[in-house]
């Protein structure tokens, strides 16, 4: 079933693997100048959990008739910084 | 382990003050159910424990709930207080699902014999699987139903009998409560028995109309403080935690409500017993 | 044995939930209402309304906190619309509000409003999986002793396991870049081209730190293949094939320390 080049890559990389050693591994060195995003503003990510009753609702942001035809929904966001895709949107 | 003094709600835009400055703080509450998964909220929960008491405040368990006990939720529960060894852990006399619908707020019951021996039982299940007493905490109802053979106040306290459980008197919660259904709160106070009533919670209600909303989202109210040192005469310096969950202010503001309920503690006579 | 429900409290709690949920069915309410009563300053009409606009409040804040992305991009009345529908279709199922709302990105691409947005439906599929990432339970890291007490023979089997809470994205979209652009205190005014090209993105926890990456094709060909729990001799062989050849020897040890293997178990040899 598998071939000769498989069975070499097998072998290699879980040889490769055990190599890293039986210490813990830390991913930061292996990460190192990785081009990943991280959030920053995490650390202060709210619980969305709580006990008090919420006003929230009556806040007035979203006064709408539960009816989409009644109402005119028009993106007014940061969306206008977003360009191209029109070919895409036509398909 | 011994809680003194007056706590403070533990919310996520003050962990970098809270580890950076180590204020002055007795203890902090954390609310349970923003913990049960991993990550950075458990991270800095874990390290701020490291440092101070906790008290785990949960609103899931919905104990009046007709539907089964969620073990699931249990057993998140029960690994989050093997970790952070809390000093005490409550949620509240009331109901939050039907059905498995969960609609994330605290519902009130009717107050009757049936439903007494189904939330004691219910309590005495999760005291038993958690190993530990828990306290229930009275909440701020927005409906009564009719027919109840108890009153809110009479309730609570047979239901801490039979169950066997603490109280968390939540002063804000009586407050709004008299306030809302026409009742002396001086009742409701002199009804709760007093060996059991082991933490009290205070938080700032808002006027809507002609009733009062309990959205923990403002200082607290003039009322309730005088409330408070009633409850004080009542129950003693029992260790008390200020709460707010919307519109949360910077830290020193928070500590300044705290300083607020010392001053109180501070004016009570000492007991002769 | 524990307490049954009493049976008046099942049918009371299930008309109370029917009643102030956001359907607010009628028939609940008028079979509620002689059940309550009034006493103080709080009606039982305003006290049904402080419940269902609690319950409401409290699903709306929760996903402005999870969609704070797609809030901006539409702004808040859009925003408001658009949860206000959702929230009617959609009930919560657990005690936890941080498990609320994995349906809104299928459902932006129901919702006819958006469909001048097109990548919207993208851009909310990946504030979920960051916003569920990042409540993820803690993993434990590689047991390499269990590794090494695999018997050679037995490789070829090993099935290796990505993060359990650890998802790949794709996106015809450059999601990552609107995301990017849009998260708090970012004043980078720079457009973003949707025509620069889509993503392919892996959403996992670095210990206690969310990231977004962008493996390379082969990384990602070795993702999806451990994301399809094949076993290691299977894909060894799957991408040895074609031109574009990936060679699993190197990678898989990068994985490994990278952290983007978290474990492993034996399949079908």
């Amino acid at each position: 079933m598998t071939s000769a080049t498989a069975k070499t890559a097998i072998n290699t990389a879980i040889s490769s693997v055990l190599a890293l050693g039986l210490v813990a591994v830390t991913s930061s060195e292996a990460l190192a100048g990785k081009a990943g995003m991280e959030k920053c503003a995490g650390i202060a990510k709210a619980g969305l959990n709580d006990c008090g009753t919420s006003k929230h609702s009556c806040a007035g942001k979203a006064t709408v008739s539960g009816d989409p035809e009644e109402w005119v929904f028009v993106p007014t966001g940061t969306c206008n910084k977003i360009v191209g895709g029109k070919l895409k949107m036509a398909n | 382990m011994n809680l003194q003094g007056v706590g403070l709600g533990l919310r996520s835009v003050h962990y970098s003050h809270i580890l950076r400055e180590t204020p002055p703080v007795p203890w902090f509450e954390a609310l349970s159910d923003n913990y049960l998964g991993g990550g950075l909220p458990l991270h800095h929960l874990t390290l701020i424990r490291q440092t101070y008491p906790i008290t785990l405040h949960g609103v899931g368990l919905s104990l009046g709930s007709a539907d089964p006990l969620n073990w699931d939720y249990l057993h998140r529960l029960k690994a989050l207080a093997t970790r952070i060894e809390p000093v005490y852990v409550s949620d509240h006399l009331a109901w939050v699902s039907s059905g498995g619908h969960y609609f994330n707020d605290l519902a009130p019951l009717p107050y009757n014999e049936p439903v007494l021996n189904y939330v004691a039982d219910r309590i005495q299940q999760v005291q038993e699987f958690l190993g530990r007493r828990i306290l229930i905490e009275n909440l701020s109802p927005y409906l009564q139903f009719s027919g109840n053979d108890y009153s809110e106040w009479q309730f609570l306290a047979a239901l801490a009998q039979q169950a066997d459980c603490d109280l968390l008197l939540d002063i804000n919660n009586v407050f709004v409560n008299a306030s809302n259904h026409g009742f002396n709160p001086m009742e409701y106070l002199a009804a709760m028995p007093v060996d059991r009533v082991k933490e009290i919670h205070l938080a700032g209600y808002e006027q809507q109309g002609s009733f009062l909303f309990d959205t923990h989202g403002r200082p607290v109210q003039s009322g309730v403080w005088s409330l408070y040192q009633e409850a004080l005469e009542r129950f003693g310096a029992v260790p008390t935690l200020i709460e707010w969950d919307t519109n949360i202010p910077c830290f020193d503001d928070l500590q300044n409500e705290a300083r607020k309920a010392e001053t109180y503690r501070c004016q009570l006579q000492p007991q002769a017993n | 044995m524990p307490t049954p429900a009493p049976s008046e409290l099942t049918s009371l709690q299930t008309l109370f939930y029917a009643a102030i949920s956001q359907a607010a069915d009628p028939a609940s309410l008028a079979a509620l209402e002689p059940m309550l009563h009034c006493s103080g300053s709080l009606s039982v009409k305003e006290g049904f309304a402080a419940y269902r606009g609690s319950v409401k409040g409290k699903l709306i804040r929760c996903l402005e906190d999870i969609y704070p992305v797609c809030q901006r991009l539409v702004g808040d009345n859009f925003f408001g619309g658009l949860t206000e529908q959702f929230i009617m279709t959609y009930a919560s199922v657990s005690p936890d509000l941080g498990d609320y709302g994995a349906e809104l990105p299928a459902f932006i691409k129901t919702f006819t409003p958006a469909e001048a947005l097109p990548y919207l439906a993208d851009v909310a599929q990946l504030e979920w999986h960051w916003h569920r990432v990042f409540n993820a339970p803690d993993e434990k890291a590689f047991d390499m002793q269990a590794l090494s007490q695999v018997a050679a023979e037995q490789w070829e089997s090993l099935v290796f396991q990505l993060p359990r809470s650890s998802v790949l994205l794709r996106s015809i979209y450059p999601v990552h870049r609107i995301w990017e652009a849009n998260q708090d205190g970012v004043t980078d005014s720079v457009p973003v081209d949707l025509d620069q090209g889509g993503a392919n993105l892996f959403i996992w926890r670095d210990g206690v730190e969310t990231r977004i990456e962008m493996p390379g094709d082969g990384e990602w060909r070795l993702l999806e293949g451990f994301a399809a729990r094949t076993t290691f001799g299977q894909l060894c062989a799957d991408l040895d094939q074609g031109l574009a050849s990936v060679d699993a020897s190197v990678l898989l040890p990068v994985f490994v320390k990278r952290g983007w293997v978290k474990s492993f178990v034996l399949g079908e040899g």
